[in-house]
């Protein structure tokens, strides 16, 4: 059996983990977005019949819903809150607007705020506040970071 | 014997080599308080940090005051011409020539020698060895200000976690200071060998020279800094090692297309979505940093081999560099 950890947030998906192999159970990989674990189905696939068990968590619907797409068996693991524990951004707030993505791509090109304002028709000050709720999504500081950090998780195209 | 003791002497040498450097450094103001310091590097270029001036499209500099009347004037304003966040290299055009002001290249003498060689370029050297003597020397609203340094750490050329290709690692054994980012680093001779910059883990990195003149050259031949682009959007993908030996990979991660832009060179060379991009230019490449990596380290205009899988197949793709598409106003 090969057993697939599906979350798309990383915290939640360490924890999943940790609380797979406590029941006994493998844990073969963990996994972030429908998009992979079908990439990852498919390369199994093409390389064995071995059985395919998905784990999501319940508050993470898609994966979910994308592994039963797939044909695949799925435990859905129920999420309950620790008291206190703070819950991380699921993936719906993370997930960067158009109009974000539409910003992004011009500080990658180098563009300045007055100039991404100006080839937007809005206000720079609306380009500051979309910086700042942009670098709170990505949880970076600076726009080196930002840009890699969109980079890695396909939401800004190299 | 010397009328002076070792100690008065090897105060006074520092005072001198401090003089003679103060002329070359600036001020630049960003936001309302801060400010980050500047090298007048040549021609009408000052050079500064790249990060802290990023969005912008103006900025005010200063000189250190006591320089003449031009530098005396207060604050002038000058233009942001690039911001490489690959190599933390800005460029600032001013309305004039950053050159010493005659007053002050009096005492530049030595320091003048050691340029000569290379017209108008502040550094005679580009190379620095562990354990040298630097002065970081920079320049804040009131005034100069310097820290003598070490180089605790010099290496050969390094990529950037960004892409940007450094010509030699250097650190240097400083506190942390946000005025003096973007501080010229000099050795004990006075040439201006590197720009003091933040690295991760707050590290005070030297960009060196040589990096900053390959930087200014682009940026003076097009005018502005292009970034190469492919219009390919990744994720990593995560192999069980029973995959990534069937696959005959010795890194356990591989870089998948998970978008392509509409007329972008992905697209005109025929990569599709789900085409794992197994090598660049027969380089494995083990994730989106190193897919990016790679992409930086190349120009507008050359060719880059992708070797792909693509329904268990493995193909090339010969994919043109781009410049990314800039907003028009």
């Amino acid at each position: 059996m090969h057993v697939i950890v599906t979350a798309s947030n990383a915290h939640t998906r360490q924890r999943l983990r940790a609380k797979v192999l406590d029941s006994g159970l493998p844990c073969d990989e963990d996994l972030a977005s429908p998009r992979l674990l079908e990439e990852k189905v498919a390369l199994l696939r093409e390389q064995d019949s071995q059985a395919i068990v998905v784990v999501a968590v319940e508050d993470d619907a898609v994966l979910a819903r994308q592994a039963l797409g797939l044909g695949l068996p799925v435990m859905i693991w129920p999420t309950a809150q620790k008291r206190g524990e703070r819950m991380a951004p699921s993936r719906e707030q993370r997930r960067l607007t158009a109009r974000e993505r539409e910003i992004l791509a011009q500080v990658a090109a180098g563009t300045s705020n007055k100039g991404i304002a100006r080839s937007l028709r809005i206000s720079p000050n609306t380009v500051k506040f979309h910086m700042t709720t942009l670098f709170a999504k990505l949880g970076v500081a600076t726009r080196a970071e930002a840009i890699a950090a969109a980079a890695r998780s396909g939401e800004l195209s190299l | 014997m010397p009328d002076t003791s070792l100690l008065e002497q090897l105060s006074a040498e520092r005072a001198a080599l401090a003089t003679r450097l103060v002329p070359s450094i600036a001020t630049v103001f960003v936001g309302r308080r801060r400010t980050v310091s500047a090298i007048r590097w040549r021609g009408p270029y000052l050079i500064t940090a790249a990060e802290p001036l990023a969005g912008t499209e103006d900025v005010l500099w200063q000189s250190p005051l006591g320089l003449g009347a031009a530098a005396d004037a207060g604050p002038q304003r000058a233009e942001v011409v690039a911001a490489d966040l690959t190599t933390d290299v800005a460029v600032i055009r001013t309305g004039g020539d950053t050159a010493i002001p005659t007053e002050a290249s009096a005492v530049l003498g030595a320091r003048d020698a050691v340029a000569s060689e290379a017209h108008g370029k502040p550094s005679g050297r580009e190379v620095l060895r562990l354990g040298e003597t630097v002065a970081i020397v920079g320049c804040d609203a009131r005034g100069p200000l310097l820290r003598w340094s070490t180089v605790s750490a010099a290496g050969g050329a390094w990529r950037s976690r960004r892409g940007g290709q450094i010509a030699q690692r250097l650190e240097f054994a400083a506190a942390l200071d946000a005025r003096l980012e973007g501080a010229l680093i000099a050795d004990a001779a006075g040439r201006i060998a590197a720009m003091r910059v933040t690295g991760p883990f707050a590290r005070s990195l030297g960009i060196p020279a040589e990096t900053i003149e390959r930087v200014l050259g682009t940026v003076e031949q097009h005018g502005y800094l292009p970034r190469p682009y492919l219009g390919l959007r990744l994720q990593t993908l995560w192999l069980d090692p029973a995959t990534a030996s069937r696959l005959g990979r010795r890194a356990g991660r591989i870089p998948v297309i998970t978008g392509i832009d509409a007329d972008s060179p992905a697209a005109g060379a025929g990569l599709e979505p789900g085409d794992l991009i197994e090598t660049i230019d027969e380089q494995e490449v083990d994730g989106v940093d190193s897919v990016a990596g790679a992409l930086m380290g190349t120009s507008p205009g050359a060719s880059l081999v992708l070797g792909l899988r693509r329904g268990g197949a493995s193909e090339r793709r010969t994919v043109t560099v781009a410049d990314r598409p800039r907003a028009r106003h």
